[in-house]
C-alpha cells in the first residue's frame, strides 16, 4: 500500500469523524442524483462509506440485477433530512439512536421479518435494544456495533487501568489521546462528573459541568485534540500518547495493521456502546430488492467482509467463525453479555425540549464551546 | 430591422458562457445566501427571513472569527515575504534560469494537499525529523512537544502549501519591472536597499497584494490543516462551518458563517488594496 | 543650471575622461580589444558603430555598470575603475529611459537628490530648474505613462542632469523616436549641451545623428576603435575602408601601385608614390563631377573617365546617378543640386572626373 492509499483509506475508515472530504460529501450528497440504471434496476443506498462493501461481496449484485447507487454520508442526520425532503432511498444504514426519530416522523416501515432469513442468527443482545422497536414491531436490523472503551498502550502501561480517571494521573499529563466524538465524550464523562445513570438524559447544569470538565482534560491532560480515531491511533503508534480519555475498539485493529500493539479496557464507570442498523424507508421504490440487500448485508459472508475490510464487529453469530483471530479478540463475541454489561446502548439525546433535560441541539452547542476552548 | 436583431444574435451567442457561469457559480451561491436567512426545525429547512444565523456567527463564533482572520493574515504575510524573496531571486539573480525555478515551485503543487499536511506531521511530531535531529545533535534531551498541534504549526503548514500561489503573482509582477529602472536607480546613487524599497516594491505592489489576497482567502477558509495539525489551540472557523453543515445539519448557520467569512475577507483585502495600491491601481 | 566646471588655467591638466588599455571579455568572447580614449571637458562625443561593435559595452564601462577585464578608467584624474555607477561622477540617460512608472515627473527628476537626502527646498528648486531646462515645467505632476516618447526622453535627461554629472552618458538617446521628433530632440540636445556647458558622451548607430550632434567622433567596429577625431575630418579622411563605408556612401576603387603610379581597376592612372602592390582608394560620390562634354577632355588636373548613365534617382534634395565605366565597373555620383541632374538622361554617355585630392587611400581591402 502506498502512503497515499493508506491516507485515503484512513480517511474512508473513520466513521464518526469530521473527514477531510466531509463538506464535499455533503455537497455531492445533496446536489448529485444517484446515477441512472442501465439495464439493471437501481438500488439507492445511503450510509457511511465502506458500509456498502458487504453488498458487493460475492456475486450478489450481479445475480439480482442490481445497479447499486451509493450516497455516502458525513452525518446520520443527512439521511433524515434527505427522507424528509422526499428523496428516493431504498435502503440506509443509520445509528440506532436515530431510529425513534425516524419512526416518529413516519419515515421508515416496520421490518418484514420473514424476508430476513438470518434474523434468528443475530445475537439477541442487539435485537433487544429498545430504540429499534416501536409498538412491538422491529424497525431496524442490527448491522454492526462496537464500544468506546479506554484504549491504551500496554507497552507503556503494563497494568491495565481500571478507571477513566486513571488517564488524569500526573504521570500521563500531555500523553492522553482525546478524539472529536460528541456522544462518546459527553456520555462517558457525564457519568464520572455528575454520577448520572442515564448519560444521555442530562440537566443543563449537568451538561455544563461535564463540558467544563472536558475542557479541563483538553487543556491540561490531552496531547492534542484529534479530529478522528485514525489520527489518535497515529499518536499511539508514534508514542506521543499512551492512554485515552475516549477510545474506539476498532483502533486496536487499526493499530495492529500498522504493527503497533494496543489494547483496551472497559473501565469500572462503564462505557458507551454503539450500533448501526439498516432501515427501509417508507417510500422505497425497489422494496423487494431492498429486502434482498438487507438479507445479504447481515448474512455471514457479507458480515465477514465488514470485519476483514473495516475491522468492524459482526452481529451474525454464524459470521464469528469467518472472522480472523484479531477481530475475535477485540470484540469478544463469546463474552458479549459481560462486555455489554459495562458498555451500554444509551437512548439518543432528546430531540425536543422536555423542560428538564438538555436537547441534542443544546448538547451540540455545549460541545462546540468545548471545541473552541 | 437593424439594431436589435443583431444585438439579440450577439446575446444568444453569449448565452452558453453566461449560462455556465450563472449555473455553476452564481446560482449555488445565491441559494446559499437565501438559506443563510432560513431556519431549521427537526431536520427540515424552513424558509423565511431571520438574522439568527448571523447573530450566532458573530456572537458565539466571534472570538474564533477574529483568531481565524489573524491566522490567515499571518499566513498571507509569511507567504508574501518568503514568496517575494524567492521571486526576486528568480527574477534578478538567476539569469535565464528564473522561469525554470518558478516552474519547479509549480511542480511541488502536484504533491497535493493532504500529503503536505502529513509531511509536516512527519517533520514536527515527537519522533519526527526535527526532533530526531535535535536529539541527535544533543540540543534537547527529550522531544520538543510544542512544534505541532498548535497555531504555529497551522501557520507554517498553510504558508508552505500556499507559497507557490504567492510566488506566481509576485514573479509575474517582477517580470514587468524593467531592469533599467534598477540600473537607473543605482546610477542616481541608490543603494540596493533603497532601490528595493523605492523602485522595485512600488512597481510590484499590485502583485504583492494579489499574492496576499490569494493566500489570505485560501487560509481563512481552510479547515483540514487546523484539523490535523492545530490540536486544541490552532482551531479555525472553517472546521465549524463544516460541522454546522454536516454533523449539526444547521445549513443556515453554516451558510451565514460562510458568507460572513467571505464578506469580512473581502473587506480586509479591499482595505489593504486601497491602502497599498490606491485608487489609481 | 550649470555643470560644476573645473577652474580653468591649470596647464597640462589631464583630459576629463581617460580610458587606457581597457578590454572586456565574457568568457572566451572578446567584447573589447584594448581601448585607449581621451575625452576633453565640454565636448560632445559620439561613439558610432554598428550593433555589436562594443560601443554600449564601452559606455557601460565608463558608467561603472561593468568592470573592465584589464585597463583603467579615470575621470578628472581620479581612478574610478573599481567604482560602481552610484559612486561615479557620471549619470546616464538609458535607452528606453528607465523612468520610474510609479512616480510623477517631478519625483522622477528629484529621485537622485532625494536619496542623497538633500533638503526639500533645494530639491524642489533644482527640479524646477531641471524641468525648465528640458522645457517640461508644466508637466511636473504628470504621471510618466501620460507622456509622449519625446517628453519621456526629456524627463530622463532632466533626471540625469539634475545630478550635475561631470560626464553625461547617453545610450542611443534618440533611437526610440520617430524622424521628426528625432530632429527636434537633436536641436534640444545641442541647446542643452550649450546651456549646461557639460561633457556629453553618447552612443549611436546612426551616422547622421552622430554628425549632427557631436564635435568629437569615435568610430568603432568589432571591439576596436577604428578612428577618432573631428567628425568632418573623419568623413573627409577615413583611415579605413570600414570607416569610409560606415560614415556615408562611398565608391571603393581597388588598384595596383607600380613605381610612382597607381592604376585603378576602372582604368584611371595617376601619380601617387607609396607602398607597392595592391591597394584601395575610396571616393565620396559628391566628389564626382559629370560632364556631357566630349570625351578626351580631362582638363582640371584630375582624372577623367568615360561612362554611361545606368540609373538616375531623384531624391528630392539630391540626385544619385549610377554609372557604368566599362569592364563591369560602376561608380555612384551624387549631385547636391538636383537641378544639375536635369541635364542627364539614362543611357547618356558622360565624362566623369574628380580632383585627385578627393581620392583617399585606405590600404588593402580585407
Amino acid at each position: 500500500m502506498t502512503k497515499l492509499d493508506e491516507l485515503l483509506s484512513r480517511v474512508r475508515l473513520d466513521r464518526r469523524s469530521l473527514l477531510a472530504g466531509a463538506a464535499a460529501t455533503v455537497a455531492a450528497g445533496a446536489l448529485a442524483e444517484p446515477r441512472r440504471a442501465r439495464a439493471a434496476t437501481t438500488l439507492n443506498w445511503m450510509g457511511w462509506q465502506g458500509y456498502d462493501s458487504p453488498l458487493k461481496q460475492g456475486t450478489f449484485l450481479a445475480d439480482n440485477g442490481i445497479d447499486l447507487a451509493t450516497t455516502y454520508i458525513a452525518g446520520n442526520e443527512e439521511i433524515i433530512t434527505k427522507l424528509q425532503a422526499g428523496g428516493s432511498v431504498d435502503l440506509a444504514t443509520i445509528y440506532f439512536g436515530h431510529v425513534p426519530i425516524m419512526v416518529g416522523a413516519d419515515l421508515i416501515e416496520p421490518i418484514d421479518e420473514s424476508l430476513v432469513p438470518d434474523l434468528g442468527k443475530i445475537f439477541p443482545r442487539f435485537l433487544d435494544v429498545d430504540s429499534i422497536r416501536h409498538d412491538g414491531k422491529l424497525y431496524a436490523v442490527p448491522f454492526t456495533w462496537g464500544t468506546l472503551p479506554m484504549v491504551y498502550d500496554p507497552a507503556a502501561i503494563p497494568e491495565a487501568p481500571t478507571s477513566w480517571k486513571d488517564c488524569l494521573k500526573d504521570e500521563y499529563k500531555g500523553k492522553v489521546a482525546l478524539t472529536d466524538d460528541i456522544s462518546g465524550l459527553i456520555s462517558t464523562w457525564s457519568q464520572i462528573v455528575t454520577g448520572t445513570k442515564t448519560p444521555t438524559r442530562l440537566t443543563k447544569a449537568e451538561l455544563k459541568e461535564t463540558v467544563d470538565f472536558l475542557i479541563k482534560i483538553k487543556k491540561e491532560h490531552a496531547r492534542t485534540f484529534s479530529p478522528n480515531y485514525g489520527e489518535a491511533t497515529d499518536l499511539f503508534a508514534r508514542g506521543e500518547v499512551v492512554i485515552s480519555a475516549i477510545g474506539w475498539d476498532a483502533q486496536v485493529g487499526f493499530a495492529d495493521k500498522k504493527g503497533k500493539k494496543l489494547t483496551y479496557v472497559l473501565p469500572a464507570e462503564g462505557a458507551m456502546a454503539y450500533m448501526d442498523t439498516i432501515v427501509i424507508p417508507k417510500n422505497a421504490a425497489s422494496r423487494d430488492l431492498a429486502y434482498k440487500a438487507l438479507a445479504q448485508a447481515v448474512s455471514p459472508k457479507a458480515q465477514a467482509v465488514l470485519a476483514a475490510e473495516l475491522t468492524q464487529a459482526v452481529v451474525n453469530s454464524e459470521a464469528v467463525a469467518l472472522v480472523d483471530d484479531a477481530n475475535r479478540a477485540i470484540y469478544q463475541y463469546g463474552n458479549l453479555d459481560k462486555l455489554l454489561e459495562r458498555a451500554k446502548f444509551n437512548p439518543f439525546w432528546p430531540a425536543e425540549d422536555d423542560g428538564t433535560h438538555a436537547t441534542y441541539d443544546q448538547v451540540q452547542d455545549e460541545y462546540q464551546r468545548f471545541l473552541q476552548a | 430591422m437593424t439594431g436589435w436583431p443583431r444585438m439579440l444574435r450577439r446575446g444568444l451567442a453569449l448565452f452558453p458562457a453566461f449560462g455556465i457561469l450563472t449555473g455553476l457559480f452564481f446560482m449555488p451561491i445565491a441559494l446559499l445566501l437565501a438559506v443563510s436567512f432560513w431556519s431549521v426545525r427537526s431536520y427540515r429547512l424552513v424558509p423565511g427571513f431571520a438574522l439568527d444565523a448571523y447573530a450566532r456567527t458573530f456572537s458565539f463564533y466571534g472570538p474564533l472569527f477574529i483568531s481565524t482572520m489573524l491566522i490567515a493574515a499571518a499566513v498571507a504575510l509569511l507567504c508574501v515575504v518568503v514568496g517575494f524573496v524567492f521571486a526576486y531571486g528568480a527574477r534578478f539573480r538567476s539569469g535565464r534560469y528564473g522561469d525554470l525555478f518558478i516552474l519547479a515551485t509549480m511542480i511541488t503543487l502536484f504533491g497535493g494537499y493532504l500529503v503536505k499536511i502529513y509531511s509536516w506531521k512527519a517533520i514536527l511530531s515527537a519522533n519526527g525529523i526535527l526532533n530526531s535531529t535535535l536529539l541527535w545533535l544533543g540540543l534537547v534531551d527529550t522531544p520538543v512537544s510544542w512544534f505541532i498541534f498548535n497555531r504555529g504549526a497551522v501557520i507554517v503548514a498553510l504558508a508552505h502549501f500556499l507559497l507557490p500561489f504567492a510566488i506566481l503573482p509576485i514573479y509575474s509582477a517582477l517580470r514587468n519591472v524593467p531592469d533599467i529602472t534598477l540600473e537607473a536607480a543605482r546610477d542616481l546613487g541608490a543603494s540596493p536597499w533603497t532601490t528595493l524599497v523605492r523602485v522595485v516594491l512600488p512597481q510590484c505592489k499590485a502583485g504583492l497584494v494579489a499574492a496576499f489576497a490569494i493566500c489570505f482567502l485560501s487560509a481563512a477558509g481552510d479547515y483540514v490543516t487546523p484539523m490535523f495539525l492545530g490540536g486544541g489551540s490552532g482551531i479555525m472557523l472553517g472546521q465549524f462551518i463544516v460541522s454546522e453543515f454536516s454533523t449539526r445539519f444547521n445549513w443556515p448557520v453554516g451558510a451565514a458563517m460562510s458568507f460572513s467569512l467571505m464578506g469580512v475577507s473581502a473587506l480586509v483585502i479591499s482595505a489593504i488594496w486601497l491602502a497599498v495600491v490606491g485608487r489609481r491601481g | 543650471m550649470s555643470i560644476d566646471v573645473l577652474a580653468a588655467g591649470e596647464a597640462a591638466r589631464p583630459p576629463l575622461l581617460r580610458v587606457s588599455g581597457v578590454t572586456k571579455r565574457y568568457g572566451a568572447a572578446v567584447a573589447l580589444h584594448p581601448i585607449d580614449l581621451e575625452v576633453r571637458e565640454g565636448s560632445f562625443t559620439a561613439i558610432l558603430g554598428p550593433s555589436g561593435c562594443g560601443k554600449s559595452t564601452l559606455l557601460r564601462l565608463i558608467a561603472g555598470f561593468a568592470e573592465p577585464s584589464t585597463g583603467k578608467v579615470e575621470i578628472a584624474g581620479r581612478d574610478v575603475t573599481r567604482l560602481g555607477p552610484e559612486n561615479r561622477p557620471t549619470n546616464m540617460v538609458f535607452q528606453g529611459y528607465g523612468l520610474f512608472p510609479h512616480m510623477s515627473v517631478a519625483e522622477n527628476v528629484g529621485f537622485g537628490l532625494s536619496i542623497a537626502r538633500r533638503p526639500r527646498r533645494e530639491i524642489d528648486q533644482r527640479v524646477t530648474e531641471a524641468l525648465a531646462l528640458v522645457r517640461l515645467e508644466e508637466f511636473a505632476t504628470r504621471r510618466i505613462s501620460a507622456l509622449s516618447g519625446g517628453q519621456q526622453q526629456r524627463v530622463a535627461l532632466a533626471r540625469a542632469l539634475i545630478m550635475r554629472p561631470l560626464i553625461l552618458l547617453l545610450d542611443e538617446p534618440l533611437a526610440a523616436l520617430d524622424l521628426k521628433l528625432r530632429q527636434a530632440m537633436q536641436t534640444e540636445l545641442r541647446r542643452i549641451h550649450r546651456e549646461t556647458g557639460g561633457t556629453f558622451i553618447f552612443v549611436t548607430h546612426d551616422q547622421s545623428e552622430a554628425f549632427s550632434l557631436a564635435d568629437n567622433l569615435i568610430v568603432m567596429n568589432e571591439g576596436r576603435i577604428e578612428q577618432a577625431g573631428v567628425p568632418q575630418d573623419v568623413y573627409m579622411r577615413p583611415k579605413t575602408l570600414f570607416v569610409s563605408q560606415f560614415v556615408g556612401d562611398t565608391n571603393i576603387l581597388p588598384g595596383i601601385r607600380r613605381g610612382d603610379h597607381v592604376e585603378l581597376a576602372l582604368g584611371a592612372r595617376f601619380s601617387s608614390p607609396g607602398r607597392q602592390g595592391q591597394t584601395t582608394f575610396v571616393l565620396r560620390p559628391e566628389a564626382l563631377r559629370l560632364d556631357a562634354a566630349t570625351p578626351g577632355d580631362a582638363g582640371h588636373g584630375g582624372t577623367a573617365l568615360h561612362g554611361t548613365i545606368d540609373e538616375m534617382l531623384l531624391l528630392g534634395g539630391e540626385a544619385r546617378i549610377t554609372l557604368s565605366i566599362g569592364n563591369g565597373e560602376t561608380l555612384v555620383a551624387r549631385l547636391s543640386d538636383p537641378r544639375d541632374g536635369e541635364a542627364f538622361r539614362t543611357g547618356m554617355k558622360v565624362t566623369v572626373s574628380w580632383a585627385e585630392k578627393a581620392l583617399i587611400e585606405v590600404g588593402v581591402a580585407a
